[in-house]
């Protein structure tokens, strides 16, 4: 690659563009070809193998054997039917990736394989490849003539992994169960001839985007191809040589290094938020409700009309809105109280006044130390009509005042003895009190302790020199402690602040969302949602989820839109403060 | 604390003291009761919050809730007890699940605090934005993966969902700390004739340990209090920890609703994951400040 000059074309000094782009082109309608053009024989086949694995891939996982035989005319139709089975079964077998199977262990543990998970799609409708129903009788239908209006269903009925999943996600299946199809009604799961099943639209929705997604990769991979054909075929003219295989795969080593290493941080990536994002947003654009049973009927898609319905219906509007201000709210409630108690419990600890101070801090750093989930459901219990804090009050003679004074300060609606913290309608403010309190008991001491540990950088110099000043202790914190800890602390408060924005947990396991929405002020537009109706200390992302996985109430697509607005909000609002940040900024200027 | 105050610069600096010292009791006392609760109620007979005493007579005490813990077995010739069979199901998933985060998120860091290549910006970008969208969210979507691959009921398989959650914040960190190591040690070692390997395993990855447990940490503790994903995608006889707990304060599952058993799972649970916070203490508290700092 060194010995540039010596080449006749470099010395003409210029290079002649057409056997680039013809290597180029090559490899564009077959990866690889451009290569072997160049004589790199290896390479090519390394590229070659892209659209080989593919069309396998496809093959394997398809009936297009039996297509053809068909079409050609060898084999009838009924014959076929039966011949189906086979194939189909085996493909369907070695459909997925098969991992090792790790999780036999733990089914091991529990003694007995069980049945399917919580299912999420109503009763056993779609129960898996394990469901024991309906065997076909061969030779009850035959295959359809595919060369009328029935040719819309070629793929459907005998497509591999990419070209079903390509149809599936443009159409979400054509046909429910009782169709008349092929001469014979269409089951809900037949397991010897699969075609002959229901389209399930949202398993077409999801491997149709898995399909998409290996596609996408495909696609990379062959454009790098044919640049890397039409790089090396105008070097190969300025050099007269082509670089070994070995050669270029050590600098393909080198410059991809940190593709290669990140390579699984951006599979896992790919696969398990990006994807489920993209199937989430695409729901908001089909009709999915609860109404819809899977196989019974046919998801489809709405465009913009589930958007439209939600801008434009006052009732939704107006419960989108209350929700909505209460997220805020409590998004900031919750981290301004954590940081300002974490804060000052910094501060008093770090004092040179107080002894024992590791002491001190293991306690106070206790409920971060407690996992989340226990501490939140053991507060629901505390707050129990029979919990702690009654009992306390009780015993400690303090009921009554306490009681009323919630009620005259207006979080409680009813002076109650005991106290209803999170069940009655009226008492829907100290509900989302008694969560910001909960919040802080929780989040305090991890602020306490990132406030401690920016203390402890903070430069002793500065204190000496307002010490010799003769600035006071308060001053000091006003004018040193306080604005240097800010500033350091600044994204951790942002991370805060959108945490919480989706801190499901913290209203979903203690309140439950509870207490429920005045029923008088439900909006009639509201009503056929049943119990996903939001409660009073319902943030966005709890509704959403109630919307999601209410039994027999489920909101697919209106969750879906109300993911996407979230969606929206909470990663622009990180987006726009990253941009602004310190690190990001010295970064764009190197 | 006013300027004013009555008497000389000692009295004040008593009064002081004392209001430090009052504020840290209250504090722990807020801190220690709901706690001190749980440890009582977890030894109260019967399945009653009303029928926990709110100052413990230790002649009343019983052993009964943890006994159901280790004993209780919902399906007769089970291996294991219910609670222990999710314990150790939660226990493989967090440590499988600090292995796979910790492993990829140093790479990755690595990756984005060394090296400058295409799309990087890009990329960052993007990692910030997927890490404010909860995986509950999409959970539809998470189940179909599931069921596709055929992994519902199996625990382990949540591994892939935690760490592609955790993988774009833990990446942030790592590279923030990362750039604080200079680069004339990587150059200097380079020049000395390491390859790129070299450098991470012999330079990097040792000077990076601090930040690196503090992500493992974060990665082992998240498991436990996940609810959702398990909930959804296992069923009662392959459930995580989590969901054990769950049930026995749901008052809708009468058999097996106990909220003083759930005190003692919660306790049991609690206390090896607590140890494990203190003992790691150190790194966490750094991993916290070069967080808050670094963003």
């Amino acid at each position: 690659m060194a010995s540039i000059p010596s080449s006749p074309a470099a010395d003409q000094g210029r290079v002649r563009k057409g056997p680039a782009i013809g290597a180029a082109l090559a490899s564009l309608l077959l990866p690889g070809t451009g290569q072997f053009i160049n004589g790199q024989k290896r390479k090519g086949a390394l590229w070659l193998a892209l659209p080989v694995l593919l069309l396998v891939g496809e093959f394997v996982t398809s009936n297009w054997g039996n297509y053809l035989l068909l079409k050609s005319g060898k084999v009838p139709p009924q014959a076929l039917a039966s011949m189906a089975d086979e194939v189909t079964l085996g493909a369907a077998q070695s459909g997925g990736p098969q991992a090792v199977d790790l999780g036999a262990l733990f089914g091991a543990m529990a003694e007995e394989e069980s049945g399917p998970a919580e299912d999420l799609f109503g009763g056993d409708l779609f129960g898996g490849e394990d469901s024991e129903a309906q065997f076909f009788t061969p030779g009850s239908f035959t295959y359809p003539d595919y060369s009328k209006a029935d040719k819309a269903y070629v793929v459907r009925d005998f497509g591999g992994f990419f070209t079903r999943g390509v149809w599936g996600l443009f159409t979400l299946g054509r046909l429910p169960i009782d169709a008349e199809y092929a001469g014979a009604r269409i089951e809900l799961y037949d397991r010897a001839s699969p075609w002959m099943s229901a389209d399930n639209s949202v398993v077409l929705l999801g491997n149709g985007l898995i399909a998409m997604a290996i596609l996408l990769v495909v696609a990379l991979l062959w454009a790098f191809g044919v640049s890397d054909a039409y790089r090396t075929a105008v070097k190969k003219q300025l050099t007269g040589t082509v670089e070994g295989f070995k050669a270029f795969w050590l600098r393909i080593w080198d410059s991809l290094y940190v593709y290669i290493t990140s390579a699984p941080a951006f599979l896992l990536i790919l696969m398990f938020t990006v994807i489920p994002i993209v199937y989430q947003f695409l729901l908001a654009f089909t009709n999915y409700t609860y109404r819809i049973k899977l196989g019974a009927k046919l998801i489809e898609w709405v465009g913009l009309d589930t958007f439209r319905f939600l801008a434009l219906d006052p009732g939704w509007l107006s419960i989108f809105g209350q929700i909505f201000l209460w997220t805020v709210v409590w998004a900031f409630m919750s981290s301004f109280t954590v940081y300002a108690l974490g804060f000052l419990n910094a501060m008093v600890v770090e004092s040179p006044l107080v002894k024992g101070k590791k002491l001190w801090r293991t306690i106070m750093i206790l409920p971060w130390a407690v996992p989340s989930l226990v501490s939140l459901m053991v507060f629901r219990n505390a707050f129990d009509k029979d919990g702690l804090v009654n009992q306390f009050l009780f015993a400690s003679g303090l009921m009554e005042p306490v009681s009323n004074f919630l009620h005259d300060i207006g979080l409680a609606g009813q002076a109650d003895s005991p106290i209803f913290w999170f069940q009655p309608i009226y008492n829907g403010k100290l509900a989302r009190f008694v969560v910001v309190l909960v919040n802080l008991w929780l989040g305090a001491p991890y602020h306490m302790m990132m406030i401690i540990g920016v203390l402890s950088t903070l430069p002793r110099e500065l204190y000496e020199a307002a010490e010799i000043d003769g600035a006071t202790g308060f001053q000091r914190f006003r004018y040193i402690t306080l604005p240097m800890v800010l500033a350091a602390t600044v994204p951790a408060l942002i991370m805060t602040f959108s945490f919480n924005f989706n801190n499901f947990g913290a209203v979903y396991f203690l309140t439950g969302g509870g207490p429920s929405w005045d029923p008088s002020l439900v909006p009639d537009s509201m009503r056929i949602i049943g119990s996903a109706m939001p409660g009073q200390t319902d943030i966005l992302i709890s509704w959403i989820y109630k919307l999601s996985f209410t039994k027999d109430f489920e909101q697919y697509n209106t969750a879906a839109v109300y993911s996407i607005v979230v969606f929206m909000l909470i990663g622009g609002f990180a987006v726009f403060s990253m941009l602004r940040s310190k690190s990001f900024k010295e970064e764009a200027g190197e | 604390m006013s300027k004013n105050a009555i008497g000389g610069p000692k009295l004040k600096k008593t009064l002081l003291t004392i209001l430090h010292y009052g504020w840290l009791t209250f504090v722990c006392a807020i801190v220690i009761i709901p706690l001190a609760w749980m440890v009582v109620a977890s030894l109260t007979k019967g399945k009653l919050l009303a029928g926990v005493p709110l100052l413990p007579k230790f002649s009343d005490f019983t052993l009964e809730h943890y006994q159901y813990l280790f004993t209780y077995k919902s399906q007769t010739g089970a291996v294991l007890p219910d609670f222990v069979a999710a314990f150790l199901r939660s226990l493989s998933v967090a440590v499988l699940n600090t292995v796979v985060v910790a492993l990829i998120t140093t790479m990755t860091g690595y990756v984005f605090s060394r090296f400058r290549f295409k799309g990087r910006k890009p990329i960052l970008t993007t990692f910030l934005i997927l890490q404010v969208f909860p995986s509950l969210m999409s959970m539809i979507a998470i189940f179909m993966i599931f069921r596709t691959f055929g992994w519902l009921n199996k625990p382990i398989y949540l591994v892939f969902i935690y760490a592609a959650g955790a993988i774009p914040y833990n990446t942030f960190l790592i590279r923030g700390y990362l750039r604080s190591i200079p680069l004339a040690i990587d150059e200097a070692a380079t020049i000395d004739g390491a390859s790129k390997s070299a450098v991470f395993f012999k330079i990097i990855l040792p000077l990076a340990t601090p930040i690196i447990g503090f992500v493992a940490v974060n990665a082992f503790m998240a498991p436990w209090m996940d609810y959702m994903l398990p909930f959804q995608l296992l069923n009662m006889q392959n459930q995580t920890v989590a969901i054990f707990l769950y049930r026995l304060t749901d008052p809708l599952i009468t058999v097996y609703y106990n909220p003083l058993n759930f005190m003692a799972g919660a306790l049991v649970l609690a206390l090896p994951i607590t140890l494990v916070q203190f003992y790691m203490q150190r790194f966490i508290v750094y991993g916290m400040a070069s967080g808050a700092e670094k963003g």
